[in-house]
């Protein structure tokens, strides 16, 4: 037998790796495997008969030597996780016994995202030429525990150690829930627009907070300082001015401007920041818009729904022109959350306006974190220039 | 051509995917491909010039045609 | 210019810091290329700022230079195409080509030009303006067949050139010469019809960017040069004055030698124009005066100023007309046809342009000629270009000559013979005059006789450097006395001067002979300065006849050699096998 060796787990596997091993095939070998196998071909296991061929001697049986390919693929490459999906052999020669034989094994193929892959193995006497060319189909087999381990990997998996999520208006009530949430995951960066507001980031380990005041000329430059070269990876801009009532006739010039700014220009220099400072995996960049943008406009908050409706715009073109950079950028637009600029909203209002959404309840901060968390996975990394309503089925 | 594309981004670049790739940005793309491959580009040589990937298949056609 | 590498230089040049240059590219056609061209080609004469071509309107070529003319810039360039005089004359409209259309269009070109001459004339007063005339070839649509001239087409042409040269004429329009354009881009490859059809753009690229490079050239002229030095043997006459006697010397249209002469024709021009003319030869000075003299010479005596003729190495010489001059080394040509000197010379001064005189193909001579007139020519002239002959401009600095450095670069390989005798080393004998130890001859009978004396010995010394082989350049025939050895004869030709072979070859025949003094059967005739200048040089005293040059002495004074001495393998043959040595045309 030969010796267990450490035997590969197919992590390591690549195409061109090879493994070998010698064997001494005997007389009492082949009349084995004919006993096991049934084939009790003469030309096999009668010398008597098998002189009489133009072979001269007895033969190994081809199917003996696929054997021997199963053994280097089951104990030396891949080893102990392989599972056989496919045989395909050749016999070029035939094979006399007694012999010493060398079993030869290639990776021709293996694509570590399926799992998939191809030996190809030869087997022939030292010294001579081939006598079975064989190649076989491999997968891995699962482990039930990594599978499961696996699975909620993907689901929120991390990426690169040190790259951080930004979370814009992290005091604000959808902010502050995301933080939480992610902190989990990511290194996050809380940037709120006045110091000290919360108490809770500050008991977060992995939260660092910072002020970014939007009217700052040199906003974009303080992010820069603090964040590291590839160190980004998400970007979710919840930072929102006070909505300001009115239609757009009564909005002051300057209000309205000033909101327009955090659904277009702010958005944009945000991108290039990502740009900036992304890492090998890509970027996330995702805007909280609202339904009270393009789905349900509200006439008293002109000002608010058009550049809520803006920052959806912004999204589109802001994702097709970042793709090649694998960056996504999308757009949550939830429906009513009670909270942040709607924490005053009485229990009326709260009944009201669950009463327009089929689902029957409000959205809740961790519908959006939920929502989050996908966008920000690696799985999501198709998925861009989408405007994703929460809103419960609402039409 | 796109002096702001990095290198590692051509070969998913497309009209779709870069900013600056207009109408101009195709004529001149024209002239370049033109000029280092020594062929003419014809009208109907025009639809392939959407992607890197199309044209670069489209000249490995147009190149091994002409040596065939 | 390649298109990819205009593209590129045209986005890498707008990120340069400072006020942009602007020019107005005025056309009617889609500028595109021609567009990009410009920019680079304008980026380039115009380093340290960033550059910036404005277009207008397509097919508005007149519009287009009246909107330049209302936004000041710091250049327009016109580029006329005949599609503008008429659109009957592209091949984007359909207009017709019907005879009778043709005279409408004669008489419509006509006046459309006179339309943009005022235009182009007005613009012109404040902003320097370029303008090529039609590059395109007139579409098939005349009466007669297309090798026929025929009479529209001739009056169209010749509506053109009245145009240009009534533009000619002001100061600051500059035209582009469709005779410059031809010789870089045929007339049969200019024509893009596939792109003109698909969006306006008439101009193969090739076509666009010599067009491009020449509308800038008359924007941004380079400046004129001011000082030219010429070599005199084989580069201003055919010949060597100080071998061939300067009567023998020519530049005349029955020996073939006519280049020559247009190259003196040329240098009479310049120094019309104001261009300073100087003499760096290696030569006798009362050699050159003589030829200089000659009453042939196509160029006046008295142009030349200064003449530094002497054995000098030719960056020396430059150095001293430069500092005459009192001009840089950055405004002035050299002229010589060796590659050596023109190495040594650029060794020395890195700006200096060195141009090779090609004296053996009249073709090149031509290339020559118009490259001189690109680097000296004036659109006009001023009486201070005249006076500069004799009066001195301001100072710069020049870089200090160092043959040292140059001759330690030129790989020199000396390879030496020993009692190898042939006819060339007789010819070298009897030929050369200036580097000569007695200018006394010998007959074949003589050379027979020398060869067959025991005591003889026979040094040839072959040259070659990284400029190539010079052959077989020096030769020493010598005897063995009781007293010692001495030289009877000993040449080099003329061509090896300044690298220091002669000094080579007497560390060479020291070597040899084991001598510790060396006797030469010198004698001054009235050719061999350069041996006089040479013993004087080595000896520390004027040398007298027969002097002995002892070791220790020449040791001391020989400067530092750079060339690798190899010696040939065949040497001492047995001395009477000299005699029936007869290997002719040995080229060692």
């Amino acid at each position: 037998m030969p010796k267990t060796l450490d035997m590969p787990r197919g992590t390591d596997l690549s195409v061109g790796r090879s493994a070998e091993f010698e064997r001494e095939v005997t007389a009492d070998d082949v009349r084995r495997f004919a006993e096991l196998s049934g084939d009790r071909n003469p030309l096999h296991v009668d010398p008597a008969y098998a002189a009489t061929t133009n072979f001269g001697g007895c033969i190994v049986h081809g199917a003996y030597q696929v054997g021997l390919a199963s053994c280097l693929a089951g104990m030396h490459l891949p080893g102990q996780r392989v599972l056989l999906t496919s045989t395909d052999a050749r016999f070029p020669a035939p094979l006399h016994y007694p012999a010493r034989v060398r079993v030869r094994g290639e990776i021709t193929a293996w694509n570590p995202e399926t799992g998939a892959g191809r030996l190809r193995v030869t087997v022939g006497p030292t010294g001579g030429s081939i006598t079975a060319d064989i190649l076989l189909g491999f997968t891995l087999h699962e482990f039930k525990t990594s599978r499961a381990r696996a699975s909620s990997a993907t689901a929120t998996s991390r990426p690169v150690t040190g790259a951080a999520v930004l979370v814009t208006g992290a005091s604000g009530g959808i902010g502050q829930s995301l933080v939480e949430s992610l902190a989990k995951y990511y290194p996050v960066l809380a940037a709120t627009h006045t110091e000290g507001t919360n108490d809770a980031e500050k008991q977060q380990p992995r939260v660092q907070t910072l002020t970014l005041d939007f009217c700052d000329p040199e906003w974009m430059d303080q992010l820069r300082a603090v964040i590291p070269e590839h160190g980004l990876y998400g970007i979710i801009h919840c930072a929102w001015p006070g909505a300001a009532q009115g239609g757009l006739l009564t909005t002051p010039s300057d209000v309205l401007t000033r909101q327009m700014a955090f659904g277009t220009t702010h958005l944009v220099e945000l991108a290039r920041l990502m740009v900036d400072r992304i890492g090998p995996d890509g970027g996330r960049l995702i805007a909280i818009g609202s339904t009270y943008g393009t789905r349900q406009p509200r006439l008293n908050l002109a000002g608010y729904s058009l550049a809520k409706a803006a920052l959806e715009h912004t999204v589109r073109l802001l994702a097709a022109e970042l793709a090649l950079r694998n960056v996504t950028v999308n757009a949550l637009c939830p429906s009513f959350v009670p909270t942040g600029m709607n924490r005053h909203a009485d229990e009326r209002r709260q009944k009201l306006e669950a009463a327009s959404i089929p689902a029957g309840r409000l959205c809740r901060t961790s519908d959006i974190a939920a929502a989050v968390e996908w966008l920000l996975s690696p799985g999501a990394s198709f998925t861009s220039g989408q405007v994703i309503a929460l809103n419960g089925g609402q039409l | 051509m796109f002096p702001d594309l990095p290198a590692d981004q051509i070969p998913r670049a497309s009209v779709s995917a870069v900013a600056q790739w207009d109408s101009l940005a195709t004529l001149n793309l024209v002239g370049v491909l033109e000029e280092e491959f020594q062929i003419r580009l014809g009208a109907d040589d025009l639809p392939s010039l959407l992607s890197f990937e199309l044209i670069r298949d489209r000249l490995s056609e147009r190149v091994y045609a002409q040596n065939a | 210019m390649k298109l990819a590498d205009a593209l590129r230089q045209a986005n890498q040049q707008a990120s340069r810091p400072g006020n942009a240059l602007r020019v107005h590219l005025t056309c009617g056609i889609t500028p595109l290329h021609l567009q990009t061209f410009l920019t680079a080609h304008l980026a380039n004469r115009v380093a340290e700022r960033p550059v910036t071509v404005e277009t207008g309107a397509f097919g508005d070529l007149l519009g287009n230079i009246e909107r330049a003319r209302r936004d000041p810039a710091d250049g327009i360039a016109v580029a006329i195409e005949w599609s503008d005089l008429d659109p009957r004359l592209g091949f984007r409209t359909t207009g017709g080509w019907a005879p009778d259309g043709l005279a409408d269009i004669v008489s419509g070109a006509a006046s459309r030009l006179n339309a943009l001459e005022s235009a182009i004339v007005a613009v012109a007063d404040r902003v320097p303006v370029s303008v090529s005339l039609p590059t395109l070839p007139l579409p098939p649509c005349f009466r007669p067949p297309t090798v026929h001239a025929a009479p529209h087409a001739l009056a169209l042409r010749e509506a053109v050139w009245a145009f240009a040269a009534s533009l000619a004429d002001h100061p600051g329009i500059r035209v582009v010469d469709p005779q410059s354009l031809d010789a870089e881009s045929p007339p049969g490859q200019r024509l893009d019809l596939a792109r003109d059809l698909q969006c306006g753009f008439p101009y193969r690229v090739e076509h666009a960017n010599t067009l491009a490079e020449r509308l800038t050239a008359l924007l941004w002229p380079a400046t004129p040069k001011k000082g030219l030095i010429t070599d005199l043997d084989n580069t201003l006459w055919c010949g060597i004055a100080g071998e061939d006697g300067v009567d023998a010397l020519s530049w005349h249209l029955d020996r073939g030698d006519h280049a020559f002469a247009l190259y003196q024709q040329m240098l009479a021009s310049l120094a019309d124009l104001g261009v300073l003319i100087g003499v760096a030869s290696r030569n006798d000075p009362n050699v050159v005066e003589q030829a200089l003299a000659r009453e042939d010479l196509l160029v006046p005596r008295d142009t030349f100023f200064p003449i530094e003729a002497g054995w000098a190495s030719k960056s020396e010489s430059v150095a001293r007309i430069l500092d005459a001059w009192n001009i840089g080394p950055q405004d002035v040509v050299f002229v010589d046809d060796s590659a050596m000197e023109r190495a040594e010379v650029a060794a020395a001064f890195p700006n200096l342009e060195c141009l090779a005189f090609p004296s053996d193909d009249d073709e090149s001579v031509l290339a020559l000629l118009n490259t001189l007139r690109d680097r000296f020519g004036k659109a006009s002239e001023s009486t201070e270009d005249r006076l500069r002959r004799t009066s001195l401009q301001a100072a710069s600095a020049r870089s200090a000559a160092c043959p040292e450095v140059f001759l330690a670069a030129a790989n020199a390989e000396l390879r030496m013979s020993w009692n190898v005798p042939d006819a060339r080393c007789l010819d070298l004998i009897n030929k050369t005059n200036q580097f000569n130890l007695n200018g006394r001859r010998q007959d074949e009978a003589e050379w027979r006789r020398r060869l067959a004396d025991p005591s003889t010995f026979l040094l040839a010394v072959s040259y070659r450097d990284k400029f190539g082989p010079l052959g077989k350049i020096a030769v020493v025939l010598g005897r063995q006395t009781e007293t010692g050895a001495v030289l009877d004869s000993w040449v080099m030709s003329c061509r090896a001067f300044a690298r220091r072979i002669e000094h080579q070859t007497l560390m060479a025949l020291f070597e040899r002979l084991e001598a510790d003094a060396i006797r030469l059967a010198f004698e001054p005739t009235n050719r061999n300065g350069p041996m006089q200048e040479f013993l004087t040089a080595v000896t520390g005293q004027a040398p007298t006849r027969d002097l002995t040059i002892p070791r220790g002495v020449f040791e001391v004074r020989c400067p530092r050699c750079y060339g690798k001495v190899i010696w040939d393998e065949r040497t001492e043959r047995a001395a009477d096998t000299l005699l029936l040595d007869r290997v002719s045309g040995f080229a060692g």
